[in-house]
């Protein structure tokens, strides 16, 4: 016997993940739409007027995000301008596939596009430095710079918001990742809906709510032309393991993702916990905990040819930095103790390094 | 009990996992027999040193403990409690300095019927048990887990409650005839049936055992109480209580957290519980065991009849004993980011609160941002139910129960000022019960069957505040200042 969809009583052809019901392709796709909405509005994510960056990589978080806010702008008349963000590193072949995407996405939502290159960004390509520092830890570097590359561009094109993609899974997942070591800083802000007030750019994430898998629904039914993107690099193993125990939590209990995000944002770091004092990158503005951010640091290593600057055991590396300003610049300094080092000996140089501070503040596209 | 046992070592030393193999002691020297924490070497004396005084320590640094309290020690038989029982054995014939200053007992909760061991079976553990907490030579006592279910609503003060019959005591010398008390003991009552049934509502071994533990729970609770005590001590391991901080998490429990690894948990006002072993990994109270002829009893649970993926605990269990085994820092780490966590909004614990079920404080004042109401809007959503959730709620929980309706709170007799003791056979609601339940404790009843099933402690009290807060909506015009 065919099950009916518990809405309207047609054929269903799905059940929800996140509430067991079964429900018809339509009454799946309004409940979908009528939630992110919901969401939107419950944290008042925009305001009229404002120019949203929509970070689009081609993958089928972001594909449906471009769809959706797309979809939902024009019904309910949010009155936002809606531009589409891609970030090339630079990886020979690698991007070729997910750009096509978004440039396909592009035209069939009918929204402007900027794509950024590494580059551009940075002066360097993702190539370049793996060139540079082999194959190892180019991680480190992909995702560093891929996480303020976001920033980065929507700066360029002038936008006041970032949206991401980034869903229940997601949270839920980093959430456990923060637990596990021990980062409470991060824990405590990573169930915010959105980030990054102070500074730089907020960045706000509509799907905070909704379950990876009905993301993928929504994709699948809408016929939505995605392109998977995984890094090619390895993984992080403990990330690894993280989502290996959420996927089995989700196994036996479908609620598990939502309650996970529940539990996140009923919990508060004590008083008494040192927590470090958020700043701002004397050098490129990008919120950091340090005078310089690591990704200012990492380019900093790339650009005077001491490409682990910045990557684990990043001491020696460091004690080497401060040995050639000490020569460069004649000034005497102190044996590398701590991070800022680098931060006080670096500053005089600062003007002379390619990248960060070449960002060029307007663009016209 | 703790002579030189030489046997036991060239036992360990032959266990390459124990990694004693040629390092010294950090402490004297002498040839090492354990790696405590991470990697601190150990002979064995300066480990019964470490372990003793850390033991110790972890009362002192907390400061709950008054001269002369009396403290009730949780024992299952299992390896954490029976070394908490050796550890206070040993602090209490400490020279005067170092001599821990309160006045212990035992109290074995029997839970047999969880696991559906038959009435002899349980009398079988119950004498094995019995034997050893009467060489200890402390007052002890046992209890049967259904007993929860006699537990009346907090609503009469608890220090009027009387002892029930089902205990028994050392304290008295001629109690040696144990089988014929144990028969005393009524390890098979009408509330035995009520607990099978109750457990077998459960759909999930996840919220089955989160039922087990509740009743559990209360019932040491309820039972310190009646014997006057007002702490009573726990032997959860620090490994234990990481695992419990991820269920915790995954079960919408975060808001629990921070009480539930307390070393002094004060949810409940009278009674404190304390966690006096969880500056301790298991391995490391293994060891202990091992070393100093500790006896436990191994005994089946749930957890140990189902299997690794079987509930969120076992499954966190399993998954950070892993993590642990190739980073040997993860419980620590974890236990670490717990203590660093509060529960959001909770500066005067008198006026949180609590939920009727697990008492911790409600965590569902949430504001519409929120995981709650966005699961909320799901449910409203895609199941487009008119004004009120009652009616998905009851479709939810018990699809053919005709009695599930609207009015189903309404029942009392009307008058309405908590006295109303007419409700007992009434149907309960998902919907009224949530009202007073956690986050945590509605995933719970969602994966009931049957909530008219569910103790009357939790019922019974999430009625009387029901009417409560219906009678303070009849008043509220009236009210001159908010008064909670
Ligand atoms: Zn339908
Ligand atoms: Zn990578
Ligand atoms: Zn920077
Ligand atoms: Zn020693
Ligand atoms: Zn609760």
């Amino acid at each position: 016997m065919p099950v009916s969809c518990r809405l309207c009583g047609g054929s269903a052809i799905l059940k929800r993940p996140k509430t067991g019901d079964a429900l018809c392709k339509d009454c799946f796709f309004s409940a979908f739409e009528a939630e992110i909405h919901q969401t939107i509005l419950d944290a008042e994510l925009f305001k009229k007027g404002e120019r949203v960056a929509v970070g689009a990589s081609g993958g089928k978080d972001s594909t449906v995000l471009a769809y959706i806010m797309k979809l939902l702008n024009e019904r309910h008349d949010y009155g936002l301008d809606i531009v589409l963000l891609s970030v090339d590193e630079g990886i020979t072949g690698y991007r070729d596939d997910s750009l096509e995407t978004v440039k396909r996405n592009q035209m069939q939502y009918d929204l402007p596009l900027k794509i950024v290159s590494y580059e551009e960004l940075y002066g360097w390509t993702m190539d370049a430095i793996v060139k540079q520092i082999g194959l190892k830890s180019n991680c480190t570097f992909c995702g560093v710079f891929r996480r303020q590359a976001l920033d980065r561009g929507a700066l360029l094109v002038k936008a006041d918001k970032i949206v991401t993609g980034h869903n229940a899974d997601d949270i839920a997942e980093t959430v456990i990742m923060n637990v596990l070591r021990g980062d409470v800083a991060r824990l405590r802000r990573c169930t915010a809906i959105t980030t990054g007030a102070d500074g730089a750019l907020p960045r706000c994430k509509p799907f905070k709510y909704t379950y990876e898998k009905e993301i993928v629904m929504y994709a699948y039914f809408k016929k939505l032309d995605y392109f998977s993107t995984e890094c090619i690099y390895s993984p992080n193993a403990y990330r690894g393991h993280a989502r290996t125990y959420l996927k089995d939590l989700e196994k036996i209990r479908p609620s598990s993702i939502i309650d996970i995000i529940h539990s996140g944002e009923s919990l508060s770091i004590k008083k008494d916990v040192k927590m470090p004092t958020q700043g701002t990158c004397t050098r490129c503005g990008y919120i950091s905990s340090r005078p310089l951010c690591k990704a200012c640091v990492l380019l900093e290593g790339l650009n005077k040819g001491l490409p682990k600057l910045g990557i684990g055991k990043e001491h020696k590396e460091r004690k080497k930095l401060a040995l050639l300003q000490a020569q460069s610049f004649n000034q005497t300094i102190e044996p590398a103790t701590s991070a800022n080092v680098t931060t006080e000996s670096s500053t005089p140089s600062s003007s002379s390094i390619a990248g960060a501070n070449t960002v060029p503040q307007r663009i016209d596209f | 009990m703790c002579q030189v046992d030489e046997e036991g070592i060239s036992l360990l030393e032959k266990k390459p996992s124990f990694g004693a193999s040629s390092r010294d002691c950090m402490k004297c020297g002498d040839r090492a027999v354990v790696i405590a924490r991470i990697k601190d070497a150990f002979c064995r004396s300066c480990f019964l040193t470490y372990f003793v005084h850390r033991f110790r320590a972890t009362f002192g640094k907390a400061k709950v403990i008054r001269d002369g309290d009396k403290v009730l020690l949780a024992f299952s038989g299992g390896q954490c409690s029976s070394a908490m029982v050796s550890l206070v054995k040993r602090g209490l014939d400490q020279s005067t300095h170092k001599k821990l200053r309160f006045t212990p007992a035992l109290i074995y909760i029997d839970e047999g019927v969880v696991t559906g061991q038959s009435k002899e079976e349980r009398a079988t553990t119950c004498q094995k048990i019995s034997d050893i907490m009467k060489e200890t030579g402390f007052p002890w006592y046992i209890a049967s887990l259904e007993e929860a279910l006699e537990i009346p609503a907090q609503n009469s003060s608890p220090d009027t409650c009387q002892a029930g019959s089902s205990f028994h005591s050392n304290q008295d010398p001629n109690t040696d005839e144990l089988a014929g008390k144990l028969e005393g003991l009524c390890l098979e009552t009408e509330h035995t049936q009520r607990c099978r049934d109750l457990l077998a509502s459960a759909k999930s071994l996840t919220a089955k055992q989160d039922l087990v533990s509740n009743l559990r729970n209360r019932l040491l609770v309820h039972k310190a109480r009646q014997l006057g005590y007002h702490k009573v001590a726990v032997g959860d391991s620090g490994t234990r209580l990481s695992s419990g901080i991820l269920a915790n998490l995954a079960k919408g429990r975060g808001a629990s957290i921070p009480v539930a690894m307390a070393f002094a948990d004060d949810r409940w006002s009278d009674v404190t519980i304390l966690r006096p072993m969880r500056e301790f990994t298991t391995k490391e109270i293994v060891m202990y065991n091992a070393l100093f002829n500790v006896d436990s009893l191994f005994q089946p649970t749930l957890a140990t009849m189902a299997g690794d993926y079987a509930s969120i605990d076992t499954l966190t269990e399993t998954f950070i004993n892993e993590l642990q085994t190739n980073f040997p820092s993860t419980v620590s780490t974890v236990f670490r980011t717990g203590e660093k966590m509060c529960t959001a909004g909770s500066d005067d614990p008198d006026a949180v609160r609590r939920c009727s079920m697990c008492k911790s404080a409600l965590d569902t004042s949430v504001g519409i941002s929120s995981a709650l109401s966005a699961t909320r809007f799901s449910l409203h959503i895609s199941r487009k139910e008119g004004s009120s959730t009652n009616e998905n709620s009851c479709k939810a929980t018990k699809p053919d129960d005709a009695t599930c309706t609207d009015s189903s709170s309404e029942q009392c007799c009307g008058q309405g000022d908590g006295s109303c003791h007419s409700n007992q056979m009434k149907s309960v609601s998902a919907e009224s019960l949530s009202k007073t339940l956690c986050y945590g404790c509605q995933v719970t009843v969602r994966d009931m069957k049957d909530l008219n099933l569910l103790p009357s402690y939790i019922v019974e009290e999430s009625a009387k505040i029901e009417r409560r807060s219906r009678m303070r909506d009849e008043i509220k015009d009236f009210l001159l200042c908010e008064e909670s």
